[in-house]
């Protein structure tokens, strides 16, 4: 009698081809939501708190960090300087435009997402991507390879000793049983 | 097993230290910590060069001594489980140094300054940290070497009903945000895998040993001191992420007070009683006294100020803290006018603050249940 190796996830569920073009539209799809989530935004009126968390603190010496939560000098004139424009009745685009125009787009504290910008994101998302993809692989080869070598023959007794314990078997209630065993065993140990 | 990933992790961690430290002392990133024009920066490129070069040319030459003599079996089992959690930590590693130095690239082609601030770090960091969250309540109760879907359904019955137990009641309390909901999910997740695994423990010892309950759960630490001081470990974790939770629903909002003049906030009052200047020869204090009163009673007296430091002309902000277990109310001295005695108050409403030291505190806790020698070794 032998045993399957318990790696069998999406497996004879789909043509290959298929689940491909599964996992390649999620991935477009995870990319374009994490490209599009930032920029889809109407223009609104000027909420302080909202724009002090957009903005960075222009200060010299201790920049850095958004305005929301920095109380040196340059912050509190920034703040002030933001709260005029506000109360002037500018909207919340004209008052990043107006930081912009004056301090540069380092003011921003996300640049817009668009042309070489857009590498911030990106980069980070497909190396995740294909980190996993090659971890997913790296297991898969080495299943197949384990499978092909030798296949695995269940044992009379019990299995082979694992770091904390015995292997569990493909079956619900063998896991639970092996699980109560290992703990019976480490308290009777003592 | 994984004995090159294992080292390639620690190497990493290393020179990536080295690396941090080069970035912010050389200047390269504005930082108070820089150090100004100095030399120091080339040094530590030097040095940061070398640790690159002796990690891999170590773990080239070591790589025969490295190479693993066991092999996964399963996707479902809990190394799996840690690669992925390996995985995850390396990604969001990888956002951070990527975000990091993604300004001076920009800089370096094409010439303009931009910032990556806290939003763009949140919108990679909040999904890492409820994967590790989520992994951590897995791991405890996935076997090594493999599991089986049945099996794993069986045992994560109870967890996960917590889950959808937990998400259902604070749907019903009003509660939508996306990830607060997910992160009290996760935080129910991994209780109830750790309390699962405590009663497992217990049941067992009252089994084999004819222990009561309570006598059972506190010989479990001494019999399995490393387990169980994980799992509190991961208690302290959980209390942690309930406190970044609470930062979903942090509140904001500010006015300005005339002396005797209050200032109602949530079931917070807060009444102004104006401006005390102190001075000495360094630094001129300018205070603003207000009581905070909680549900009608007086709770506490704070005093935001500013200072102002005349020998560097600069102005700094000391706010004022009301910390409780439900949440710290920041009090801010926005600005002030001594002729009419009034100021302006900026107020900060924080929910579950106090739940990173509690959990920070249960944390070590843990760590020692797991260091401490609370068995004595026998030698055989």
């Amino acid at each position: 009698m032998t045993t399957r190796i318990a790696c069998t996830w999406g497996r004879g569920l789909a043509p290959r081809s298929l689940r491909r073009g599964v996992w390649t539209l999620s991935v477009l799809g995870a990319l374009g939501l994490v490209l599009l989530s930032g920029n889809v935004r109407a223009d609104s009126p000027a909420d302080i708190g909202q724009l002090e968390k957009e903005l960075m603190n222009p200060c010299e010496n201790c920049g850095g960090k958004p305005l929301a939560g920095s109380y040196c000098g340059g912050a509190s004139a920034a703040k002030e300087e933001l709260r005029e424009m506000a109360q002037a009745g500018m909207s919340h685009d004209q008052i990043i435009g107006a930081f912009v125009a004056k301090y540069g787009e380092w003011i921003l504290a996300v640049p817009e997402r668009s042309g070489f910008n857009l590498f911030a994101w990106v980069l980070p998302v497909v190396g995740m991507v294909l980190g996993g993809g090659g971890l997913a692989l790296f297991l898969k080869r080495t299943n197949e390879a384990r499978r092909l070598a030798a296949p695995v023959p269940v044992p009379a007794g019990p299995g082979p000793m694992s770091p904390m314990g015995r292997s569990s078997d493909v079956s619900g209630a063998r896991d639970l049983a092996e699980l109560r065993r290992r703990l019976e065993r480490e308290v009777r140990e003592d | 097993m994984l004995k090159i990933w294992n080292m390639v992790l620690i190497l990493s961690t290393f020179v990536l230290t080295v690396m941090g430290t080069f970035i912010t002392r050389s200047g390269l990133i504005s930082s108070v910590h820089s150090f100004a024009q100095s030399n120091i920066g080339y040094y530590f490129a030097g040095f940061l060069l070398a640790s690159i070069v002796v990690s891999v040319g170590l773990i080239v030459w070591r790589r025969n001594d490295l190479k693993s003599q066991h092999h996964l079996d399963s996707y479902l089992s809990r190394e799996s489980a840690f690669l992925f959690g390996n995985l995850i930590l390396l990604g969001g590693a990888f956002a951070v140094l990527w975000g990091t130095l993604f300004p001076m690239f920009t800089e370096a082609i094409k010439g303009n300054r931009i910032s990556l601030g806290p939003p763009f770090f949140n919108q990679f960091m909040i999904p890492v940290g409820l994967g590790i969250l989520f992994l951590m309540g897995v791991g405890p109760l996935i076997p090594w070497r493999r599991a089986s879907w049945r099996g794993l359904t069986k045992v994560f019955t109870v967890p996960t009903g917590l889950l959808l137990a937990a998400v259902a009641v604070l749907l019903v309390f009003g509660v939508t945000h996306a990830y607060a909901l997910v992160t009290f999910g996760f935080c129910a997740f991994v209780t109830g895998t750790i309390v699962t695994e405590f009663k497992r423990g217990i049941e067992a010892r009252m089994r084999s040993q004819g222990e009561n309950p309570i006598v059972a759960f506190f010989r479990l630490f001494s019999k399995g001191q490393r387990r169980y001081g994980g799992y509190i470990v991961h208690l302290g974790v959980v209390i942690i992420f309930i406190g970044f939770a609470g930062s979903a629903f942090t509140q904001e909002s500010e006015t300005t007070l005339g002396r005797g003049e209050t200032w109602h906030f949530r079931n917070y009052a807060l009444t102004y009683r104006g401006l005390a200047v102190e001075q000495t020869p360094s630094v001129e204090r300018i205070s603003a006294d207000v009581l905070l009163a909680h549900n009608d009673q007086n709770v506490a007296v704070m005093k935001p100020r500013k200072d102002w430091y005349q020998k560097n002309q600069q102005l700094a902000s000391e706010v004022a803290i009301h910390a409780t277990l439900g949440a710290d109310l920041y009090l801010i001295l926005a600005s002030f006018d001594e002729k009419t005695d009034r100021a302006s108050l900026k107020l900060y409403w924080n929910p579950l603050v106090s739940w990173y030291w509690i959990g920070g505190l249960v944390m070590v806790l843990g760590g020692l249940l797991v260091l401490l020698p609370l068995r004595r070794r026998q030698l055989t």
